[in-house]
């Protein structure tokens, strides 16, 4: 994953790039082995020193499976509640990273169903109200975040698992083999709902009216890029 | 503009999160939260006692049931906790009785000492499940709603169910180290299953069980075993099953529910009624001596509520009542054959029944199948036959 806090990603790239460390991976994996023990028995330090190290990561990953809503706070704090209830149950037969994310990726799906069980009330905005918002936010982020709205608008649009295993591979950049774990489907099943997600995105950006109107500041942006 | 433009613009957007607010309500939420129950081998490695002593925790049978718990019946109290989840059921040595706890699928139970009583009072139809483990015995919780599935892990299990009207009503797993799993599937019985390693034993003082391998749904398809009945198998084999229906050879049964105390009356009546049928297993006491209990029914008069049955004494007879079983069961316009196998006690009654194939004519096999034991054990008495006999059934 490629956005983690520097010192994680620092750790993360001594495990990748440089096997010439042979102590690397087990040292880190130990140790968090051991804080994943004391925390199962209810070592709350432990527990915090866990939740401080995938936090950002969960929050990301919240963040965009929920399209941006203003909801990510609770449903964070929800993910670290159950995986602390349920820590007990983690075997360590995948990486704890990936257990996290099958527990948010879950929390998440239930959030979902149940904000749509819940109902809407006249005055709250629709999800993509901030894309009309252009006009008005001349600066290029202003632009870029329109864009990423109408996106997250779009990614609406996509049933719930093409949406999952594409947040996850294409967003967060994981691997079809770990989503196969995460969401407990086939890597074939995977790499398929990836094409078909893509598929009905690249549809859904050609009839998408917003986006015409975004494209010139994009061109431009693109101009711009060294 | 390509979506693959849209999707890095997406990468670079990332969560405003305020994480003091998140890293407050998350650590207060999870001060309040139950400590997690360790494992019983990760606690022995520390020192920690995880310890069932004389405890009686009842099992909810359905999800939501309250579980109900015996105080301890030897003196000695223990404080028993159930998880929720795959967790393990502890109870450490902290004094005073526990007035309630509930068990949930994937908990594991160690019984260290003494016995552990459990109970599973009759909800919504759900039968009543009293069992206990020996000290010595491990379980797991596989399924915790209706049928109660237990997976026998070492020790043994001793069960007294209720008839439930269809299905089943309780069940023990048990999986041999070749990783094949073997299920005895109960109706309503009184039934102990124990096992060394691959070798079990499932001594049967009432009712029927079915041995067999543990369906994906529905009922378990295996050979049925009507008491009394000492069975031996090797797990790994089912092929293994030998019966042995003489009374002398079967374990007497034993308390499913802790001794009440002087002052204090044990709480579970087991249901008498299902569907308001009278049913043959009725509430009981049990008096003797704890190793050589003996099972004294009430002095009711309910036998003589029961119509004598009217026997089956031939072939065509148990073939046609059968067929009945499942004839509103087969799809139209089909037929379902299967030969029934039964082995005869000297009497004429059955012993032991297996049909080749599954006695599956429908979608609601059952019903059909809970008919058919009905047929076979309590209505069938061949005259003039004993050993093996094969009854060919066919439903159109």
């Amino acid at each position: 994953m490629a956005e983690r806090d520097t010192e994680e990603a620092h750790q993360y790239k001594l495990v990748s790039v440089a096997p010439a460390i042979p102590y690397a991976v087990p040292q880190k994996m130990s140790e968090e082995s051991e804080l994943i023990a004391r925390a199962a028995k209810g070592d709350t330090a432990a527990f915090r020193a866990l939740y401080q190290r995938h936090r950002s990561d969960v929050a990301r990953l919240v963040y965009r499976m929920l399209s941006g809503s203003a909801d990510v706070e609770d449903v964070v704090q929800e993910v670290f509640v159950q995986v602390y209830r349920s820590l007990k149950d983690f075997r360590g037969q995948s990486k704890f990273s990936t257990w996290v994310h099958r527990v948010a990726v879950n929390v998440v799906l239930m959030h979902r169903r149940a904000a749509r069980s819940r109902p809407t009330y006249a005055e709250e905005l629709p999800h993509d109200h901030t894309v009309d918002d252009h006009s008005v936010l001349p600066d290029e982020d202003a632009e870029r975040r329109a864009r990423v709205r109408v996106f997250q608008a779009l990614l609406e649009k996509l049933a719930e698992k093409k949406r999952t295993v594409f947040v996850l591979h294409e967003l967060e950049g994981i691997s079809p083999q770990e989503i196969a774990t995460i969401v407990g489907a086939p890597v074939l099943t995977v790499r398929t709902r990836l094409f078909y997600a893509r598929r009905e995105l690249e549809a859904l950006m050609a009839t998408e009216p917003r986006l015409a109107a975004l494209r010139g500041t994009f061109a431009r942006e693109k101009e711009e890029e060294p | 503009m390509k979506l693959d433009d849209l999707v890095r613009d997406a990468k670079k957007d990332s969560p405003n999160v305020d994480w003091k607010s998140v890293d407050d309500k998350l650590f207060t939420r999870i001060e309040q939260e139950p400590r997690p129950v360790a494992t019983n081998d990760e606690a022995s490695e520390h020192g920690a006692r995880v310890v069932w002593i004389g405890s009686a925790i009842a099992l909810a049978a359905a999800a939501a049931a309250l579980v109900l718990v015996h105080p301890a019946s030897t003196g000695v109290d223990a404080h028993a906790q159930a998880s929720n989840g795959a967790g393990v059921v502890a109870a450490g040595d902290v004094q005073g009785h526990v007035p309630g706890a509930q068990l949930a699928r994937g908990d594991k139970i160690d019984v260290v000492d003494q016995v552990a009583y459990f109970e599973a009072p009759k909800e919504h139809g759900v039968a009543a499940v009293r069992w206990s483990a020996p000290q010595g015995s491990r379980l797991l919780v596989q399924h915790a709603a209706s049928p109660l599935v237990l997976s026998l892990e070492k020790g043994a299990a001793e069960a007294q169910v209720t008839p439930v009207p269809n299905g089943e009503a309780f069940a023990i797993d048990v999986t041999s180290s070749s990783g094949d799993v073997v299920r005895v599937a109960v109706h309503g019985t009184h039934l102990r299953v124990a096992r060394d390693g691959d070798k079990v034993t499932v001594d049967l003082t009432e009712g029927v069980v079915s041995i067999g391998a543990p369906p994906r749904r529905g009922s378990t398809i295996g050979q049925l075993v009507t008491a009394p009945a000492h069975v031996e198998l090797d797990a790994r084999d089912l092929s293994s099953v030998r019966v042995d229906h003489a009374a002398s050879a079967v374990r007497p049964a034993e308390r499913v529910t802790p001794a009440p105390r002087a002052d204090q009356e044990t709480a579970f009546v087991a249901p008498a009624m299902i569907n308001d049928q009278v049913q043959t297993l009725q509430p009981f006491d049990i008096v003797g001596q704890p190793q050589h209990m003996q099972v004294v029914r009430p002095q009711t008069n309910v036998q003589s509520m029961v119509a004598p049955p009217v026997y089956l004494t031939t072939s065509d007879d148990v073939s046609a009542a059968i067929a009945a079983c499942g004839k509103d069961d087969v799809r139209a316009g089909s037929t379902f054959t299967t030969n029934l196998s039964l082995t005869l006690k000297d009497d004429g009654t059955v012993a032991m029944a297996n049909f080749a194939p599954p006695f599956v004519p429908g979608p609601n096999q059952d019903s059909a199948r809970d008919c058919a034991a009905n047929v076979i054990y309590k209505r069938v008495k061949l005259a003039n036959s004993t050993g093996a006999v094969t009854v060919p059934i066919e439903i159109k």
